[in-house]
């Protein structure tokens, strides 16, 4: 037997091509400005080769937006894809089930009370505190046995009272204009952000996967329900906190910088399961990429529609992915729970 | 698989209770490597808590289960999964993987959880698919398997631990004829290379033929233990189960099967 013959090929065949749309995607999302700029000179300018002026935008202005959308897509996705593994639930997503808005909750209350001249580390830490109530909570109502219907309804449930607090902080802040800012960040958006944000954002994103892809194992012996994994050597609780804790990081801090960008996690591992051959575990890395190529898509969409102002990125991902939801709900009426 | 991978299971005056109520109470008994043990009484006596909580998987009341002197409570999970296979009674599987990689799943106590498999992991799991009957259709999901076809691809994923100990919650339960006899066959096989089997069977035919001993229990406690002529003995059959049984033999081997109940009236009369 081989060394290659170890390896699932139409998963490694997948990541390499999702990597290429990335930076593919990167590129086309960097060429995208006020000032025209070909792919090469864009390149150049990563890179430091091209003119100071070129390097200034594309360092300064430009690349700051690619990271973070594919920070916020790797987020997504590899969150989707856990927190479907962790809770046995294809339907499973951090938009679906509230912790973004839990996440966006907890950024609001750090805006809200001014805590951020403490530290700017505040925001995110906020909003990932909020996330990880959010997951911890959800979990507690709703994996013990929890058909479909409950875990959604628990989700539901929590999503709306994080987006009714979100409401109650804006409706008593004496600031309108602070309000207008929070309805708009919370829409979703990676405009105008600079390296400062994605300083604040990488670490925890890239803590957050790296523990969800570490629970890869753990996740696909619990496929095969709580007592057989347990027998497997898989310590459940310490596996199950992993994943809340990742998903908290790395959705929370995204959220903290970009907003609510929903149902990325959702799409993305549902089109790739079959591809992996639904193995949990072989799912993460490419939700990862797949959601990163998806959201850079999404942003370089919102600049190249010109209708007026620029459309939000959370706002066009919902309008894609809600119709896909819809459809997912009515492909899984006729399975049990 | 080399003979005399364990030597002995010495299970120490176990009890385990469900909230108030204790569903095993203090159960001892020795069971050595190469033999099948055979885990039965009624519906509710305790059997599956027994082996769960062998297997360190729900907690105990009181007593411990030792191997070769070493208390498997103390071993860390990954090391107490390298030593004990465990074949849960329910056929969960929640997504559509295929049965090889079922089956593999039963490597994860052997490779770190980053880990590919190694060569020597996806040997393992030929050969569990190949004694389970399962590589004809190892490239299927096993969302699409019969339920018969998804017991024996959990069997596999079991077997393919390779521990020396095999403990198994009803394995023949949803099974056929054919592939009943076929599976306590495979468990004596298990036996002969020098494996432990501790097997739960509600089948007291399958039980008096297949197994060496067997552990009779009732309302939580072992009413019996030893060979099966002794253990499912008409007393024995009319105390634990209420039922008289046929007792015969048939080329060489033994058969017990269930005829009549016994209801109170009768019994305290006979």
């Amino acid at each position: 037997m081989s060394a290659a013959s170890l390896i699932h090929r139409p998963t490694l065949i997948l990541c390499l091509a999702l990597a290429a749309a990335c930076l593919g995607l990167a590129t086309v999302s960097l060429t995208l400005g006020y000032v025209e700029l070909g792919a090469a000179e864009v390149l150049r300018g990563v890179f430091g080769l091209a003119d100071a002026p070129v390097a200034l935008i594309v360092q300064e202005l430009r690349l700051p937006r690619t990271l973070l959308a594919l920070m916020i897509g790797a987020a997504m996705g590899a969150s989707g894809a856990a927190l479907q593994g962790l809770l046995l639930n294809p339907l499973a997503e951090p938009g679906v089930i509230g912790i973004s808005a839990s996440g966006g909750l907890g950024a609001v209350l750090a805006l809200y009370f001014g805590w951020m001249s403490l530290s700017p580390y505040v925001l995110p830490a906020s909003a990932m505190a909020g996330a990880g109530l959010a997951t911890g909570a959800l979990y507690l109502l709703a994996a013990r046995n929890a058909s479909t219907l409950t875990l959604i309804l628990a989700g539901v449930a929590i999503g709306g009272l994080a987006i009714s607090l979100t409401s109650l902080a804006m409706n008593l802040s004496p600031n309108p204009w602070a309000v207008s800012e929070i309805v708009f960040w919370l829409m979703g958006s990676v405009r105008d952000r600079t390296f400062e944000e994605v300083g604040l954002a990488a670490p925890f994103v890239l803590a957050g996967l790296a523990l969800l892809v570490a629970s890869g194992s753990a996740l696909e012996a619990m496929s095969l329900g709580e007592e057989a994994a347990r027998s497997l050597g898989v310590a459940l609780g310490r596996a199950r906190a992993q994943v809340i804790l990742g998903v908290s990081l790395a959705v929370g801090a995204t959220v903290a910088v970009a907003g609510v960008v929903g149902f990325v996690g959702l799409v993305v591992p549902h089109l790739l399961r079959p591809v992996v051959g639904h193995a949990p575990a072989r799912l993460l890395i490419p939700s990862a990429l797949g959601g990163a190529a998806l959201i850079l898509a999404a942003d370089i969409l919102v600049r190249l529609i010109a209708v007026g102002p620029e459309l939000q990125l959370g706002v066009v991902t919902s309008l894609v992915g809600a119709p896909f939801f819809f459809w997912l709900i009515h492909r899984m009426k006729g399975r049990p729970g | 698989m080399t003979a005399g991978r364990i030597g002995c299971l010495s299970v120490e005056g176990i009890s385990v209770a469900r909230g108030a109520r204790r569903v095993v109470e203090d159960v001892s008994f020795e069971a050595r490597g190469g033999e099948v043990l055979g885990l039965v009484g009624p519906n509710g006596a305790g059997k599956s808590s027994l082996l769960r909580a062998i297997a360190c998987l729900v907690p105990r009341a009181a007593g411990r289960a030792r191997v070769d002197g070493e208390d498997l409570a103390a071993l860390s999970p990954r090391e107490r999964a390298r030593r004990l296979a465990f074949l849960p009674q329910g056929h969960e599987v929640n997504w559509p993987i295929s049965v090889e990689r079922l089956a593999g799943l039963g490597r994860l106590p052997h490779r770190g959880p980053l880990a590919a498999p190694s060569p020597a992991d996806r040997e393992a799991t030929e050969r569990a698919m190949r004694r389970a009957g399962v590589k004809g259709f190892r490239d299927r999901p096993a969302s699409g398997l019969s339920g018969g076809e998804r017991a024996r691809a959990l069997l596999a994923r079991a077997l393919a631990v390779e521990a020396p100990m095999l403990l198994a919650d009803e394995p023949v339960a949803s099974l056929d004829p054919y592939h009943q006899l076929r599976v306590m066959e495979l468990m004596r096989e298990t036996a002969a290379a020098g494996d432990l089997v501790i097997v739960v069977l509600h089948d007291l035919a399958l039980a008096a033929r297949f197994c060496d001993r067997l552990a009779v229990m009732g309302a939580g406690r072992l009413l019996a233990f030893g060979p099966p002529e002794a253990a499912l003995s008409p007393d024995r059959l009319a105390e634990a189960y209420r039922i008289g049984a046929l007792h015969g033999e048939r080329d060489g081997e033994r058969f017990v099967l269930p005829w009549r109940r016994i209801d109170g009236a009768e019994r305290a009369g006979s």
